[in-house]
């Protein structure tokens, strides 16, 4: 099973579904598998519930929890145990998630204001319906990289990047993960955008100025 | 950094200004954002709102500009081609903010910040056209009247 890490691009994902406030997958995701350049498919957990019993330790956990209803022998499911063979699922390594809030309701949940939590893996898990993980003897059986804590810190990574990010949120419980991805809120773009902006318009005017210094405005 | 010229006397306040086109639409910009950010507050989306907190600072700080005759004091820009270029970019930037706001709304307050978000672009617009059709690039500055002014 390899070592999970944050990923920044995948939490941008998970926000930007988020924000459509619905109870349901996002479509892109399978519409278009290549939603994230670096990954060949993305994986998605959802939780969604009033904003008062929202935690994003307490969601993740009522995934796991459906280790309950899955039976690794026989690779059955009694009820639904997808977000549990995601979570521990072996080649996902990447994770993102964020959290918004629904003054408005959630689309296909409730009416009333909801908290919509998306966790993003990649690369995806639950694919034909294969175990999530294998089971041979010792752990990292099949690893080629380092193990640590019983998981595969693989040097198998997209885009030369390291798999080993610093940011440290271990495989199946990245509840390190801050609830709302606040490592980049997106007023910060705006803050940084517009006054940018102001700076060029007075570069502008200036070097229009000094390439006509004849400039006359009529009042 | 002012007030290089002549005796330092009381801010004088130019009023017709606000009466002019361009006072009116300046005033009428900052109404349309102010009923953009009442809208997106209510809709809580804190990067609309900081768009348009940003925006009623920057407009207003021109329209103070014009009102006390600050153009005329603080000379090292060329503040009509400030304006227009300024004028420009946010008309872009808030064509951007605009269709994102609608395209992704879940609540009607996300809905009309960015129709306000459109007049805006609009009002804008009209605003940086009227000042750049005054602008003359040729004229040797100073001669108030000209032939060739259209």
């Amino acid at each position: 099973m390899l070592y999970m890490t944050w990923d920044e691009g995948l939490s941008l994902i998970a926000k930007a579904w988020a924000e459509h406030c619905m109870f349901q997958h996002n479509p892109k995701l399978k519409d278009d598998p290549s939603v994230h350049p670096a990954f060949s498919s993305v994986g998605e957990n959802i939780w969604t519930g009033s904003p008062s019993l929202f935690d994003a330790t307490r969601a993740i956990k009522k995934w796991v929890d459906e280790k309950e209803d899955y039976d690794y022998q026989g690779n059955k499911c009694n009820s639904v145990c997808g977000h549990y063979t995601q979570v521990v699922w072996g080649s996902s390594y990447k994770v993102g998630c964020a959290a918004h809030l629904c003054p408005g309701g959630v689309a296909g949940f409730t009416s009333k204001e909801g908290v919509v939590f998306v966790c993003n893996y990649a690369t995806a898990g639950n694919m034909d319906s294969a175990r999530p993980y294998e089971s041979g003897g010792a752990a990292c059986s099949g690893c080629s990289g380092s193990c640590v804590d019983r998981l595969c810190r693989d040097n198998r990574s997209p885009a030369g990047a390291p798999a080993v990010a610093p940011a440290v949120a271990p495989a199946g419980a990245p509840t390190g993960a801050p609830a709302s991805a606040s490592h980049y809120p997106d007023y910060l773009n705006i803050l940084i955008v517009r006054p940018m902006g102001l700076l060029l318009t007075f570069i502008t005017a200036f070097a229009l100025h000094y390439r006509y210094p004849d400039v006359f405005c009529y009042e | 950094m002012s007030a290089d010229q002549g005796p330092v006397t009381s801010m004088d306040v130019d009023a017709a200004f606000l009466k002019s086109k361009r006072g009116i639409l300046k005033a009428a910009e900052m109404v349309t954002l102010f009923a953009a950010f009442v809208c997106f507050t209510v809709a809580s989306r804190p990067k609309y709102i900081t768009a348009t907190v940003l925006e009623l600072l920057i407009t207003s700080l021109l329209l103070s500009l014009y009102l006390f005759k600050l153009n005329k004091r603080l000379t090292f820009f060329f503040w009509p081609l400030v304006d227009v270029c300024n004028s420009v970019f946010a008309v872009v930037y808030f064509l951007v903010l605009s269709l994102l706001a609608m395209t992704t709304h879940t609540v009607t307050g996300t809905l009309v910040g960015g129709i306000f978000s459109l007049v805006l672009a609009a009002l804008l617009s009209a605003d940086g056209y009227i000042l750049f059709r005054n602008i003359t690039f040729n004229q040797p500055g100073g001669q108030s009247q000209s032939p060739d002014n259209q």
